[in-house]
């Protein structure tokens, strides 16, 4: 057993030395070129590394939009903001064709009742979808550096009327240039390849339909489509397409209290040297501010994943289609599902008007949870420690045996 | 429940262990009679059929079963936060380390009341009172415990405990000092695996039962008010215990009177400044018992949850698992004891015990294997430390100041589990339960050096506490502790 704990943190120590090589980021515009557009339609960052181009494109007008965006041409985007506002296919392209698209579009909520108390979003009849354009988002570029940036992105209206202050959707969306871990529970892993979305549903108890509003246990919940144009790259099985994983991690130090991480993932990103992406998340959503695990309760995901087979209105006006265009129904391109906040006995969204939920989205392989620094050093000296005093213990017992042993054999042989 | 040496291994005929290894040190040697032998109490009623006659042998095996259960409300409703912890936190929305405070409360006030426990049986109460009024207490304790949750007040819940924790540890001296008035001469190490059998059973049964307790309760009753009702019918154990007290008192008094004894006594004898003379294996075997045992009991109090959290149980199979320490603990000690007994070798089975310990965390730590197996294994080493590292105390003190030397020890165990408690909670809430698995191996570790300290500490001097039993009869027919006994004086003259 000692010898696997001692495997696991030379390989911790190998992953940490050779990470990816870092990008310097490009300050984050938004809607380049576009003067009229008052909402976030597109927001770009860009990353050059030393082979590739790494761009990452959100958008918050009709559907929330996350893509990661990989090519070897330069880091210039043309968007047609004309096509983009009807819903045209393809309206953004690059300098060159991109070798490697992923992403996931949020098209609507989702408010469900659950007077069973079953905590995911199961297909209830007593539900409603709240499409995300309904809200009007407003964005606000955070201060940044070169291998950090940060937008956030929040609602201000509701079906055109001002929201009250405590009631938002927020959404922090940053982008990274190097290895590191968030600073923000559930302190998720990010790579020069990824970025990550934090999102608050706070105090969103919204006038709805009469029977919406009549509903005692309500949930939240979203549909997401997530796409990749790698669908047609093999895992070690033999599988295509998009994959759901969890993992079982010995090491819950990041996140207290979890030891599971979700995953998302083309099977091509599991095969090396092969592209496509992946969405990364701990399954725990804090029901406070203080992101405490105490008060925390279980983002459910619908692990079936159908084929997105039509493309709804909010779709086509997503950056999703801008980008893809009509490949996202090809087969294998992309998947619908829905995530939906709740656990039996948290006591529905009502109780806490709080719901979190953080997702890392990336280019290639998923980066890998290692033991921190500070649990090496502790198991290494935990280990030497009492292994080396066990060494000079016997050491010293065996001296002070033998020298009894000699003693005595001494004065057996005195001479009379 | 803090760990007392009622696990006395010594065999009744083995004189190299003094048969006083009670946690409070000395017992008179002979029953004392009041004078009156010559004139025999005359017995009639109810109380001259056999089973109410002291005179009659098996009288005391009927106090037996009062003296095994005068403790078993304690140890049942001591760990109740345990078994109950997520409700707990959820209910009361308290984090990590509030709920350790519950068991943090427990060890305050024993950090001091093991040295007067004794000294308010002998000088103040006597036994009987004494263990009734303690009785009340840790009775009185768990009702005001109980009320804080139903009233939703977190604070009335940690001034229970602590109430609790007042009454708790006196009422093992007490315990104690019943079984050694009533037993003592002739099935006295017997009876004290019995009874520290049944105070395992007492835990085992808290954390198989409160939480099917805790959902019939809900089927009347909901949230805070749940958990303080279940808390209420885990009272009930505590008045069962009262009873057997006040029982045992009215046997107690019968006895007396009839065979004209009196009143036992702990015969706690604390001088602090004897600890002047105490040897350096004692100071070792101090700082084994702390760092042995915040890396039990905290950990027992937290793991509920983080059995449900990183294997994925529920409720109830979490705390099945926490419970195999104890049944595990409660089959095991009186074999284990045994073992001991027969061996000797003292030094080398708390080596093996802290480092099957140290593995079990490892297991824990490092692995997903079933938790059923590292508890297993984790009851084993537990019963084997306390076998072999209380009576250690007794082969290196001498008798005379046994009764300082185990109350510093359970003074300082005391004082490492009020604090370790609310540590162990804080790096939970912080850091996740890898690194309080990892903080536990780290005083494990710290216990594994200082085993091996007094292994060569033992071996620069007579060798005593790694011989083996056969060894120590021959070459040592009176125990070294009392040769110490003379050079102290010699010293001091």
């Amino acid at each position: 057993m000692r010898g696997g704990v001692v495997v696991v943190i030379l390989a911790a120590m190998v992953v940490v030395a050779f990470g990816l090589p870092p990008r310097n980021l490009t300050d984050p515009e938004v809607n380049p070129g576009c003067e009229e557009c008052e909402e976030p339609w597109l927001i770009v960052t860009t990353g050059e590394g030393t082979n590739d181009t790494l761009h990452h494109l959100w958008g918050a007008k009709e559907a929330l939009s996350f893509l990661v965006v990989t090519g070897t041409g330069g880091p210039n985007i043309s968007v047609d903001w004309d096509a983009l506002h009807n819903g045209t296919n393809r309206s953004i392209t690059f300098q060159s064709q991109p070798s490697s698209v992923f992403g996931f579009v949020i098209p609507n909520l989702i408010l469900y009742n659950d007077p069973k108390d079953d905590g995911a979003f199961k297909g209830q009849n007593e539900s409603l979808r709240v499409p995300v354009s309904d809200f009007t988002w407003s964005a606000e570029v955070l201060p940044n550096s070169s291998h950090h940036v940060a937008v956030k992105l929040q609602t201000t209206h509701f079906q055109d009327t001002p929201l009250p202050n405590e009631t938002r959707i927020l959404m922090q969306v940053s982008a990274y240039g190097e290895d590191g871990r968030s600073s923000v529970l559930p302190h998720l892993l990010y790579t020069p390849n990824s970025a990550q979305l934090d999102l608050v549903l706070d105090h969103l108890m919204l006038n709805l339909t009469e029977e919406a509003n009549s509903w005692k246990k309500t949930r939240w919940g979203m549909d997401v489509v997530v796409f990749s144009s790698e669908n047609k790259v093999e895992g070690e099985d033999g599988d295509q397409g998009l994959k759901f994983h969890t993992q079982k991690s010995l090491d819950d130090e990041h996140t207290p209290g979890v030891f599971n991480l979700d995953q998302l993932t083309n099977a091509g990103a599991w095969a090396e040297g092969e592209g496509g992406g992946y969405l990364q998340w701990r399954p725990v959503s804090y029901l406070s501010s203080d992101r405490d695990i105490a008060k925390a309760t279980v983002p459910n995901l619908n692990t079936s994943l159908p084929a997105l087979v039509n493309l709804t209105e909010p779709l086509r006006k997503s950056l999703a289609y801008a980008v893809m265009g009509d490949n996202l129904t090809l087969s294998g391109v992309a998947v619908t599902s829905v995530i939906s906040f709740g656990q039996y006995k948290d006591g529905f969204y009502a109780a806490e008007k709080y719901t979190t939920w953080t997702v890392a989205i990336g280019e290639g392989v998923p980066p890998k949870e290692t033991f921190s620094t500070l649990v090496v050093v502790v198991i290494s000296l935990g280990v030497v420690l009492p292994a080396a005093m066990f060494l000079v213990g016997c050491v010293v017992l065996a001296v002070r045996r033998w020298r009894h042993h000699g003693s005595s054999a001494s004065i057996l042989i005195t001479p009379e | 429940m803090v760990e007392s040496s009622v696990q006395s291994d010594a065999d009744d005929n083995n004189q190299q262990v003094p048969s006083v290894d009670i946690i409070s040190g000395t017992v008179e040697a002979e029953p004392h009679t009041n004078g009156s032998e010559d004139h025999e109490e005359e017995i009639s009623g109810c109380g001259a059929q056999y089973c109410c006659n002291p005179n009659w042998g098996p009288f005391r095996f009927i106090a037996l079963f009062f003296m095994c259960f005068l403790g078993f409300g304690s140890y049942f409703c001591f760990d109740t936060p345990g078994s109950l912890q997520d409700y707990i936190k959820d209910e009361m929305k308290v984090d990590t380390v509030a709920f350790a405070s519950l068991y943090s409360l427990y060890s305050w006030p024993n950090v001091v009341l093991c040295f007067i426990g004794g000294f308010l049986i002998d000088r103040v109460f006597g036994i009987r009172w004494g263990t009734i009024i303690f009785s009340s207490i840790v009775t009185g304790g768990q009702f005001v415990y109980a009320l804080g949750a139903l009233v939703n007040q977190f604070w009335l819940m940690q001034v229970g405990r602590f109430i609790f924790g007042i009454g708790g540890e006196s009422l093992a001296v007490a315990q104690n000092t019943y079984t050694v008035s009533w037993f003592k001469g002739k099935e006295l190490n017997t009876v004290f695996g019995l009874q520290l059998s049944m105070a395992r059973v007492g835990s085992t049964v808290n954390f198989l039962s409160m939480v099917p307790l805790y959902e019939w309760v809900q089927t009347f009753s909901e949230g805070y008010q749940a958990l303080g009702y279940s808390l209420l019918f885990a009272g009930i154990t505590c008045v069962f215990s009262l009873g057997c007290a006040l029982i045992l008192g009215v046997l107690d008094n019968k006895r007396s009177k009839v065979l004209h004894l009196d009143a036992a006594q702990s015969g706690e004898k604390i001088k602090l400044s004897d600890i002047l003379t105490f040897p350096a294996s004692f100071w070792l075997i101090s700082i084994i018992c702390v760092a042995y045992y915040v890396a039990i009991f905290p950990f027992i109090g937290l793991a509920k949850v983080f059995f449900m959290r990183k294997y994925d149980l529920d409720a109830t199979t979490a705390n099945s698992v926490s419970s195999v320490v104890y049944l595990i603990s409660a089959i095991a000690s009186p074999i284990l004891g045994n073992l001991v007994d027969r061996t000797g070798r003292n030094v080398t089975w708390v080596f093996m015990a802290v480092l099957i310990t140290l593995g079990c965390h490892a297991m824990l730590t490092f692995t997903f294997w079933s938790p059923f197996i590292s508890m297993s294994i984790l009851g084993l080493a537990y019963s084997l430390l306390a076998s072999a590292l209380w009576p250690m105390v007794a082969l290196i003190i001498p008798e005379h100041q046994l009764g300082t030397a185990y109350g510093i020890m359970q003074s300082v165990q005391n004082l490492g589990l009020a604090v370790i408690s609310i540590v162990a909670g804080l790096i939970v809430d912080t850091s996740g339960y890898m690194m309080l698995e990892m903080f536990y191996m780290i005083w494990l570790c710290i216990a594994l050096v200082a085993t091996i300290a007094i292994a060569l500490v033992d071996s620069g001097g007579d060798g005593y506490l790694l011989m083996s039993a056969a060894t120590r009869k021959r070459d040592f027919p009176h125990p070294p502790a009392d040769a110490k006994l003379n050079e102290a004086f010699d010293d001091k003259l």
